[in-house]
Formats: C-alpha cells, structure tokens, sequence
C-alpha cells in the first residue's frame, strides 16, 4: 500500500458535482441578495420622493 | 542597449500564435455546422472560407516559424496581444462576407467587440441576419471571455513548457491549481456548467414567454453566452428589453454577475470554501461600489420622478448599473434614454460602475475590484500611519482566496495599471469631445468601449468617423489586455526598428 499513489478524482468526477451545485447556489444567492438591495433603495427612493 | 530580436524569437513568436490562430479557424466549425443543419448554404460558403483561410494562416505560421525553443516571458506577451489581432482580422471575415457590414474595419470592430466582451456593434439590420453568423458572434464572445489562449491551452496544447507565460500574457495570472493546463480546464468547467443551467433556464423562460422551440433554445443559448462572458452582445436589436420580462432579467443578472467573478473565486466556493463570497476583497468591493452607484441612480431618477413604481425604478436603475459595473453591456433602455432620459446624473452613476468593472481573472473588464481594495487598503494603511506613533508597525491585509499582506510592490502594480484605464478613459473622451460629441457622451462611450462594457448612448453607430472606430478598436483590445503585453508587443515592433 505504501507504494500506491493517492488517487485524484478528475475534476468532472461525479463525487464533486454535490459540492459544485452548492457552489452556483452560494453565488446565485449572494448576486440575489444584492438586487434585494437595490430593491430596497428603490422602494427608499419613492418613498422620499412621493 | 536595446536588444534587436532575433531570428530564433521570431519563429517563437509565429509558432505559437500560428497554434492560436488554428484554434480561431476551428470555432468556426461550430456555426459552419448550424449554418449546415439550418440549410443557410450561403453562411455555410462564408464560414467555409473564412475557416479556410485562417487555418491556411495557422498552419501556414506553424510551417514558416519551426522551432523547438519555448516561449519567454516577452515571448508570451507579444503572442497574446499579436494574437488577439489576428484573431480578430480573421474572425471580422464571416462579417464582411455576409454583407451586413459597410466596410472591412467594421468587420474587425465587431469580431474584436465580441473577443474582447465588449458588446458594441456595427453590424447592420441585426434583426434578419442569420442564424450561423450570430452563432459566430457568440462563439467570439465566448471564447474571448474565457480568453483565447485559455482556448488554446485547453483544447490543444499538450505540454506545459511556456503555456503560463502565455496565460499571464492574456491578461489572467491566476492558478486555481497548480498546473496551468489544469487552471484553463477548471475555467472551463466552470463555464460549461454554468452554460448548461443557464441556458436551461434562458430556454425555458424563452419557451414560456412564447418563443418558438428552435428561437428560444437559440436564443437562450446565446443570451447564456453573451451574459455569461459579460459580452452584451444579443441576436435582436432591443437586447434584452426585447423580452419586457422581469424573469428574464433576474436570470440574466444572475449569469452576468456570475461571469464577472473572479474564476479563482468560484473555484474556491465551489470546492467548499463558500463563506470566501463574503469575505473575498473583490465581492465586498463589488458589493460596496454597486450599492453606492444604484444609490446614486436610484435616488436621482426618484427625484426626477421618471418611473411611477418601485418596481419600475429598481427594473431600470439595478439592471443597467449591474450591467455596466460588471461590464456586460445588456440593456433594458433604448440607447439615447440614456441622454434624453437619465440625464447627466443617471449616466454620471453609470459611468462611475462602468470604470471600475468587475473582478480580475474573470470575462469581464474596467479597473478591476482587486485593485479599487488594493488601492483602498493601501490609502487606508497610509492615514493610520499618519496618525500612529512612529514607532508602530501598520500591516494591512486583503482577503482574496487566502489572507494576503498588502505590500508596495503590489500597490505600485495596482496604481499603475489603474493610472492606465484613467488615462486611456481620459483620452478616449477627449478624442471623441475633438470629434464633436457632447462631452458627457464622449465620457460614457469611452469609458464603456475601454472597460470591454458595451452600453452605448447612441455614439457607437455605422456612420461614425472611421479614425474613431479605429480608436475604439484600439481602446477595446488594451483594455481587454490590461495594457502590458500591448506595450510589450509595441516595445518588440521597436526593438525591431532601433535595437542592436
């Protein structure tokens, strides 16, 4: 066993594709939360400016 | 002494940028095939000659250049920008064979619009062009947004021996991991799978809204890509105000701000690292510079009282601020609203998102987010330091993937390539105040030219000064490149001429 390089798994392997699923949903909801800003600012807006 | 180059740098030269130019003439196979299966027979004879003649190039280079030595430092510099222009000649020949286009020199705008993920275009009666060449209008943004050497390097390069010095040439010099070749297929595996969800959605959203099964596959295929490579580029005239759909919008915010992230960014979130979106120097730059612009669009176009709801407001003000900051170039406004409607103060809001840009080592362009926080850090360290004993030690840190010292050497990087986006922003306004445009026009389309962003406010047009479109050619390929391998490039062709 001592001589048996460590296997890397490519990276289109399926063990990864949890790990990358999570990682488009943390941005998709990052980029979300930021337009929930600017929403925010424009209810902001109209309400000062009435 | 300035060092005359030698035969042996030349063939270096040729034969790498032979290898990328093959790489050009070999995307053209994609729209060849639509063109093919849609039976447009005379897009197929375009794209067939075009793709003729630049794989003739390629090889041709590859033929005249053989040599075993590998590429330099200036080497890869040279490549990367020579490349770029050749690519985009030969890219700009489907264009001009299409008769869509009035001259040649529009023909390389658009080809090196869509490689630098620009979006401006000169194209005209873009509603009835047909379906091969607007393949191949996306198929530039795509891959320039990725990075043609990225391209190359993916796709056929088989050793590593002077592959980073062409990847830091493009412009990128990140490595998420530690063999380059490996780097370039994790950028593309990000983006083809982001490709494959993105344009599910786009179809699908096509679909309800009414399209056709062929027009929303196509079309949310290219939408993904434009967006995406925060390209801009869009198959219809009205971009993406052609859909009145705020679902639309929200998905394409999505994709396009995605694609303006740091690839070293998604690598790391996507291998488990998510808190890195809230604490990367480049996200919380964004976030920051985003907030206050929308702020300052929001608010103005309130008081003017241009939009009746909320709804209405955070639609038109969110969407053209995020375009321009991450530097896509998607619209949901007629070109010349932005005069006519926003006023100086709207386009001052979109001009300041538009100069900084998004993050480095993404597709996107302008100053870059890593070094707004570099510069911000370091301004911030200098007035502690005023203010600290002598004696004490200020040492400021950036968070990018790891905990970074902020050093000199790093600031004197991030102030020079900055000084050299204000001063070609600079330059491009006061060219186009000297061709006659009102001055805050000339700002906006310079600054949207330069940072690759594509949002126009009616000076981009067919009919414009030929010098000016030649500039703008110029403007889009140093900004894409960051300017350094087009100095190194500039700096060869002198060595050339007065070296010894």
């Amino acid at each position: 066993m001592a001589n048996t390089p460590e296997r890397v798994p490519r990276l289109t392997a399926r063990e990864h594709w949890g790990q990358y699923l999570a990682g488009i949903v943390t941005e998709a909801a990052f980029i979300l939360g930021l337009a929930g800003v600017g929403l925010l600012l424009a209810a902001v807006a109209m309400a000062v400016f009435k | 002494m300035i060092r005359r180059p030698r035969l042996d740098d030349h063939l270096v030269i040729g034969l790498y940028t032979g290898k990328i130019v093959v790489v050009v003439g070999l995307l053209m196979a994609v729209p060849l095939a639509l063109s093919l299966v849609l039976a447009e027979w005379d897009t197929a004879l375009d794209f067939v000659i075009s793709m003729s003649a630049s794989l003739a190039f390629g090889f041709g280079l590859q033929i005249l250049c053989r040599t075993d030595k590998d590429p330099g430092w200036s080497h890869g510099l040279v490549i990367a920008s020579g490349s770029w222009i050749i690519a985009s000649v030969l890219g700009g020949l489907p264009h001009w064979l299409s008769g869509h286009i009035g001259s040649y020199v529009d023909a390389v705008f658009d080809a090196m619009s869509g490689y630098t993920t620009t979006g401006l275009f000169l194209i005209q009666d873009l509603d009835h062009i047909s379906y091969g060449l607007n393949m191949w209008r996306f198929m530039l943004t795509y891959a320039g947004g990725q990075g043609i050497i990225v391209v190359a390097l993916t796709f056929l390069f088989k050793g590593t021996a002077g592959a980073y010095k062409l990847y830091v040439g493009e412009g990128k010099e990140e490595r998420l991991l530690p063999n380059v070749i490996q780097t370039a297929r994790a950028i593309w595996l990000v983006s083809l799978a982001y490709l494959v969800l993105g344009s599910v959605v786009f179809i699908g959203l096509g679909l309800a809204l009414g399209q056709t099964t062929l027009r929303s596959v196509l079309f949310g295929t290219w939408f993904f890509m434009s967006g995406w490579s925060t390209g801009g580029f869009a198959p219809i005239s009205y971009n993406t105000f052609y859909f009145h759909s705020l679902a639309y919008e929200i998905a394409a915010i999505v994709v396009f701000t995605a694609g303006s992230f740091n690839f070293a960014l998604h690598w790391a979130v996507w291998t488990g690292n998510r808190r890195e979106i809230v604490r990367n120097v480049e996200t919380v730059s964004f976030a920051v510079t985003l907030t206050a612009t929308v702020a300052l669009a929001t608010f103005w176009l309130g008081r003017i009282g241009l939009y009746s709801n909320t709804m209405s407001l955070f639609r038109k003000a969110f969407y053209q601020i995020v375009s321009g900051h991450t530097t896509t170039g998607f619209g949901t406004l007629y070109a010349r609203s932005f005069v006519t409607q926003w006023g100086t103060l709207g386009m001052l809001a979109t001009i300041v998102a538009m100069t900084i840009g998004a993050s480095a080592a993404s597709t996107a362009g302008g100053i870059k987010g890593i070094r707004i926080g570099v510069i911000s850090k370091s301004f911030f360290q200098e007035i502690r330091r005023l203010i600290s004993p002598e004696s004490s030690v200020n040492v400021e840190k950036l968070h990018h993937v790891r905990d970074i010292v902020l050093g000199d050497k790093m600031v004197r990087a991030a102030m020079a390539v900055t000084i050299a986006y204000v001063s070609m922003y600079a330059l491009m306004s006061v060219v186009g105040a000297a061709f006659g445009y009102p001055l805050v026009e000339a700002i906006f389309e310079g600054v949207s030219v330069t940072a690759n962003v594509g949002l126009s406010c009616g000076v981009t047009a067919p009919t414009m000064p030929g010098s000016y479109k030649g500039l703008f050619i110029v403007a889009m390929w140093l900004g894409r490149l960051e300017y350094m391998s087009v100095f190194a490039l500039a700096g060869y062709a002198y060595a050339m001429v007065r070296g010894r």
